[in-house]
């Protein structure tokens, strides 16, 4: 073993960061072109340097309104929300301690497609009623606030003497994630045909809702957990020792649980409430993100955030080409790619031990 | 300046693990906690980590409550070594080792340097760039080693420069349980030498050649008590041991030993 191989400032990969960054900004520059509509490479470019005051002249009028009003929200929301899914997936390994751990075990995405699935069955009355902007934001709020009352429920049921027992927040997670399956399953049975319908793209998961009022409301939460999340790394690689290993190197195990409870709650929250339920990305993409690079956090969790992004852009552009002009929802996709190759992964790791 | 505990009461539950206990660790010494299963000494070790709150007395780190101290302040001045570890992630051995620096903050080439500095010290430099899953177990828990010396790093330890800080504590729990014998020799020569370099060492064995081989000084906990503390000489006695065990002992004292032996009879 030569000294020069060793990592050295510990667990930095640059260059791999680099690389991953440059492989999602030429995803959504690819998927930005692609569509029911496609935007050639000149007018694409043009039309993207055009509000820079750079007149290219390649592009028609309505090539750029297309870019700006349809497919740059898009691309930019699947961005978002991919990184804030693979983000979340790495910091609920991190903090379960366990690899097959994902974002819905905290209760958030079960929480949030109650209260999206309640909005769509119940309120359709009361909306209309409702001036339209209202209307438009019920369900995202609801899910949101949903996502964080049963993330709150989870993380109550896990108190013991005052300390949050991991492993029993584990299993609170599952209980009521069985739980919000059959509710959302009872009303599935009572809701009409269109109602059906809604209930059923929204838990496939789909980027169609995808402005920029949604960007607006969505974007801050979700850039400020992919800003704070890698802030945890260090002492989510410690917390891997174990709880009291932890706490002897210094880090407040306590506090780090309930910052890692929050950062996911608000994440995966905000991603379900503006696209609805996105299977396997947060489970899957950690795991890719480790074989790039290493297992530690000061990678996993920024190559997590890339990697998410990147992917779920492409699943995306896949949901809108494959079929053109009928649309996959991406959720569908996600889950349809993810799982299989999550099965691959698994049979590699128990070869490799 | 010292590690201290002073009239301590430990519970679990309505069950009494420590009765009154007083026992100092200062800079340069190597204590060794000896005694039967289920005498107390696991707890006393981690009541002097901070783990278990006192149900009366207290600890103390240089005179002041050990509960006064910061979770940060405190990883800059002990560092402890569990029986086992349980880490599954294939994390490289260095990065395993350089996980000791968590609590200097951002990490920097000094954190790096220190890691590899430890990791030479339990003699396992070769091995850093391996992944940790795939090591044995001894190997492993001289990784975990490398790892708590890295925490409290001096720089006396391996000879080379750097600036000395105030004294620092290791605290080890059957370091040598489930260990052959050259990792086992290993461990406990790494643990001197962080005693010789100035720091202070309480350390659970449960083999009493290896205890009066390393320690300066010995403490036979038994029936939530420490009943005798000093050298091998004045621990090891057929009486003491008798009381603290209840098994008959031989103690052998040969002019080419520079410790007595304990037979069982």
């Amino acid at each position: 073993m030569n000294a020069a191989a060793l990592p050295l400032p510990l667990g930095r990969r640059p260059s791999r960061m680099g690389l991953l960054a440059g492989l999602s900004l030429l995803a959504a520059l690819i998927a930005l072109a692609v569509g029911a509509f496609p935007l050639p490479p000149a007018a694409l470019i043009s039309a993207l340097l055009e509000p820079l005051g750079i007149d290219l002249g390649r592009h028609a009028a309505d090539q750029s309104f297309v870019l700006w009003h349809i497919r740059l929200p898009r691309v930019l929301l699947a961005a978002l929300v991919g990184g804030a899914l693979g983000i979340s997936g790495a910091l609920s390994q991190g903090l379960f301690r366990n690899p097959l751990a994902e974002p819905a075990l905290i209760g958030v995405a079960s929480g949030a497609a109650i209260g999206a699935a309640s909005v769509i069955v119940f309120a359709g009355s009361w909306l209309a009623a409702l001036p339209a902007w209202a209307g438009a934001a019920a369900l995202p709020v609801a899910a949101f606030v949903g996502g964080g009352l049963c993330t709150a429920l989870v993380h109550r049921l896990a108190r013991v003497d005052g300390r949050t027992a991991v492993d029993t927040m584990l299993l609170a997670g599952v209980a009521i994630n069985a739980l919000g399956f059959a509710a959302i399953g009872l009303l599935q049975v009572i809701a009409d045909d269109e109602q059906l319908r809604g209930l059923t793209f929204w838990l496939l998961g789909s980027l169609g809702g995808a402005t920029w009022s949604a960007l607006a409301v969505g974007a801050p939460l979700m850039l400020l957990v992919l800003a704070l999340g890698p802030l945890l790394a260090r002492q989510l690689d410690a917390l891997l020792l174990g709880e009291s290993e932890a706490g002897h190197l210094g880090v407040d195990v306590q506090r780090l649980e309930r910052r890692c409870v929050a950062l996911i709650a608000l994440a995966v929250g905000a991603a379900v409430a503006l696209c609805g339920v996105i299977g396997f990305v947060g489970l899957v993409v950690p795991h890719i993100a480790r074989r790039l690079g290493t297992v530690s956090h000061r990678w996993t969790l920024p190559a997590s955030a890339l990697l998410g992004a990147g992917l779920l852009v492409i699943a995306d552009a896949l949901g809108r080409t494959l079929t053109a002009p009928a649309e996959l929802p991406v959720g569908a996709i996600t889950s349809l790619a993810g799982a299989p190759f999550f099965l691959v992964l698994l049979q590699r790791r128990s070869a490799r031990r | 300046m010292s590690l201290s505990a002073r009239e301590l009461v430990l519970r679990r539950g309505a069950r009494v693990v420590l009765d009154g206990v007083d026992l100092a660790v200062g800079p340069g010494e190597f204590v060794a906690l000896v005694g039967p299963n289920g005498a107390g000494k696991s707890s006393l070790l981690a009541a002097m980590a901070g783990d278990l709150r006192p149900a009366a007395g207290q600890i103390l780190l240089d005179g002041r409550p050990l509960a006064d101290w910061s979770p940060g302040e405190r990883a800059r001045r002990r560092a402890v070594l569990p029986q086992a570890s349980t880490l599954d992630f294939p994390f490289s051995v260095i990065e395993v080792v350089a996980m000791g620096r968590t609590p200097y903050g951002h990490p920097g080439r000094s954190d790096a340097a220190i890691a590899r500095r430890a990791l030479a010290l339990v003699g396992l430099a070769a091995l850093a760039g391996r992944p940790y899953t795939r090591l044995s177990g001894g190997e492993r828990q001289r990784v975990h080693l490398a790892r708590v010396l890295s925490q409290v790093w001096t720089p006396a330890l391996d000879g080379q420069g750097g600036t000395r800080g105030p004294a620092s504590y290791l605290l080890l729990d059957e370091p040598t349980a489930s260990q052959d014998l050259g990792s086992q020799r290993a461990v406990l020569d790494s643990a001197r030498r962080f005693a010789d370099a100035g720091g202070g060492v309480l350390c659970v064995l449960h083999a009493l050649d290896q205890a009066a081989r390393y320690a300066d000084r010995l403490c036979l906990l038994a029936d939530q008590r420490i009943i005798a503390s000093g050298s091998a000489h004045d621990v090891l006695t057929a009486d003491a041991l008798e009381a603290a065990f209840g098994i008959p002992v031989r103690i052998h004292r040969a002019p080419d030993l520079q410790h007595p032996l304990v037979i069982p009879r």
